[in-house]
């Protein structure tokens, strides 16, 4: 077995006395889309905060490609090549599209602390993002400001952002969350064509997206890892079935 | 980018085409108003690099224009240093060097607090300068002489002349302008402009936030300190008022008021607000109501300022090339 790209060993994050995650040691594998489930309040968000290194974690380590990122900030984990996507839609709103994922773009350059030279002259970035757009399916909506285009567009296009700066991990924080049926089925299709050539942890709760996508699954409940393994292993578990996916019956 | 769309820049050309021509137009008085006024632009062009681009609300700026003005003073009394070529370098690394220390510390907040951080700083190089008597005290001190501009013994330039001072503060003004334009088209514009719509997304991008809003501030405050050079050199005396909380809250109007975010905006600001003050110093002694009536004025009906009447501010980086339902 490789070495996971990712890995947690007794990741702890306490908020006072309550434990938002506790104890969690998990391996995520290259390549493999690895679905994080539970019921709220489980601790998935503040894992993939704890992950993005927007919190810092009381105890336990983050490995990242056979590197320690425990407590790195979150430009700086994502330098390393984690990109991340937010429950609540996070873009530009006053930008374009193709400005939204072109400041993406930009972040991949070895510094953008530059100060002559227009940003848009540089052709790489431009390529770069309007890639990403495409593989978003937004390149229709290329010029069109963000805040103007419909709630499933924009999380389309923070996906878009995402992949512009081009991660080697992908954290997706409930992408279908708000969406409609038509969007969340657009949604899921994007997710189903990146799952081909990315690693990515999903946090979902949309199961039938999670089936359609996740080839690893894991169970959280109260800030722990109630089960963990393949898709399958993890419906076939009693203690799932129990806690979570609903009294013994097998879907 | 609004600094630089059709209508600013049909202004603009305007603008800088009747300064070219007025000191062949104007008497002393306005030529010395005019080159006034071009020096305060210049001061609150680097501000808006602050309020209207990064977000950055600062009521300490004026701690930098007048840091750069005591740093000639003070080179000149015990340094001897009267050529502009060792003392606006000093006087510039000044105002740098106080706004990296000044910004370091400050940036670790925002918001109000930060409002609140840099007036502090502010106050507290007003009283050093106010209450230390080898500072000048509250008297200020003078600029005895003019620095010289001259190269192997040869004098370029005589800033006594005030026809040359005039040319000499639209040249650093036209200079500042384009500098601020390029780096607000560069990728470093870009940036500063992600932290200010979304700070914690630009974050999350892999821009290290804190490093770029750092340099932001220290080129806004080597920026203000080249304006408080010029105001040194024009008028011969430094004081502390130029370091104090008023001064910081009169750009900062010039900012608002003019349009920030545009810099063409804050430009109109200083013509307009230090041509109103001198106006109506002369019209009435209760100049300061009318002024007021003005800026409440401005304030309601042209919420984006001055600069309001001419285009409506785009903080979008991106041409708006298509018909856009608008958020």
């Amino acid at each position: 077995m490789a070495e996971p790209l990712l890995r947690t060993d007794g990741l702890r994050k306490s908020f006072g006395a309550l434990h938002a995650v506790n104890g969690v040691s998990l391996a995520f594998d290259k390549g493999i889309v690895h679905a994080v489930i539970g019921p709220n309040g489980a601790g998935k968000s503040t894992l993939l905060n704890l992950l993005s290194g927007e919190l810092t974690p009381s105890a336990g380590r983050i490995t990242f490609a056979g590197r320690d990122i425990t407590g790195l900030t979150p430009d700086r984990i994502a330098r390393l090549g984690i990109g991340r996507s937010y429950q609540k839609t996070n873009v530009f709103p006053s930008f374009t599209c193709f400005e939204n994922v072109r400041l993406a773009a930009q972040a991949r350059l070895p510094s953008s602390m530059r100060f002559v030279g227009a940003a848009d002259a540089l052709s790489e970035v431009n390529e770069q993002a309007e890639r990403a757009l495409m593989a978003c399916g937004l390149s229709g909506r290329r010029n069109a400001v963000a805040s103007s285009v419909s709630y499933g567009e924009q999380r389309q296009l923070e996906i878009g952002m995402l992949l512009a700066t081009q991660p080697s991990l992908l954290l997706l924080d409930e992408p279908l969350a708000g969406t409609g049926h038509e969007e969340s089925r657009r949604v899921i299709e994007l997710l189903q064509r990146l799952a081909g050539g990315h690693t990515i942890i999903l946090i979902e709760h949309d199961m039938d997206a999670v089936f359609a996508v996740a080839g690893q699954l894991t169970v959280m409940v109260n800030g722990e890892v109630l089960e963990t393994g393949t898709v399958e292993a993890v419906r076939r578990s009693r203690a799932v079935q129990d806690a979570y996916l609903g009294g013994g019956a097998t879907p | 980018m609004t600094a630089t769309s059709r209508p600013a820049l049909i202004v603009l050309g305007l603008g800088l085409g009747v300064l070219l021509i007025f000191p062949a137009l104007a008497d002393r008085y306005y030529l010395q108003l005019v080159t006034k006024i071009m020096l305060v632009a210049i001061f609150a062009i680097s501000l808006d690099l602050l309020v209207g681009y990064v977000g950055l609300v600062s009521l300490g700026h004026a701690a930098f224009f007048g840091l750069a003005g005591y740093a000639l003073a003070l080179a000149q009394r015990h340094l001897d240093l009267v050529s502009l070529w060792t003392t606006l370098p000093l006087a510039l690394v000044v105002s740098a060097a106080a706004a990296a220390v000044i910004g370091w510390l400050s940036l670790r907040t925002s918001g109000i607090y930060f409002i609140m951080i840099t007036l502090a700083f502010g106050q507290m190089l007003y009283y050093l300068f106010n209450d230390y008597v080898a500072l000048g005290g509250s008297d200020g001190m003078f600029v005895n002489t003019k620095p010289t501009v001259s190269v192997a013994g040869y004098d370029l330039l005589n800033l006594r002349n005030r026809t040359a001072f005039f040319y000499f503060v639209l040249g650093w003004l036209a200079l500042s302008y384009a500098l601020l334009v390029m780096l607000l088209r560069a990728p470093f514009g870009r940036v500063i402009a992600g932290i200010r719509v979304n700070e914690p997304r630009t974050r999350a991008l892999g821009y290290p936030v804190q490093h770029y809003k750092l340099v932001a501030f220290v080129i806004a405050g080597t920026l203000a300190g080249l304006a408080g050079y010029l105001n040194a050199v024009q008028f011969g005396v430094v004081n502390p008022a130029m370091l104090g909380w008023r001064e910081s809250g009169l750009v900062l109007m010039m900012v608002i008021l003019g349009g920030m975010g545009t810099l063409f905006g804050p430009v109109l600001g200083a013509f307009v607000i230090v041509l109103l003050e001198t106006w109506l110093e002369g019209l009435t002694e209760h100049w300061l109501l009318v002024f007021g009536v003005f800026v409440v004025a401005v304030v309601l009906f042209l919420p984006n300022g001055l600069a309001g009447l001419l285009v409506r501010p785009r903080p979008a980086a991106e041409p708006a090339e298509e018909k856009n339902g608008d958020g």
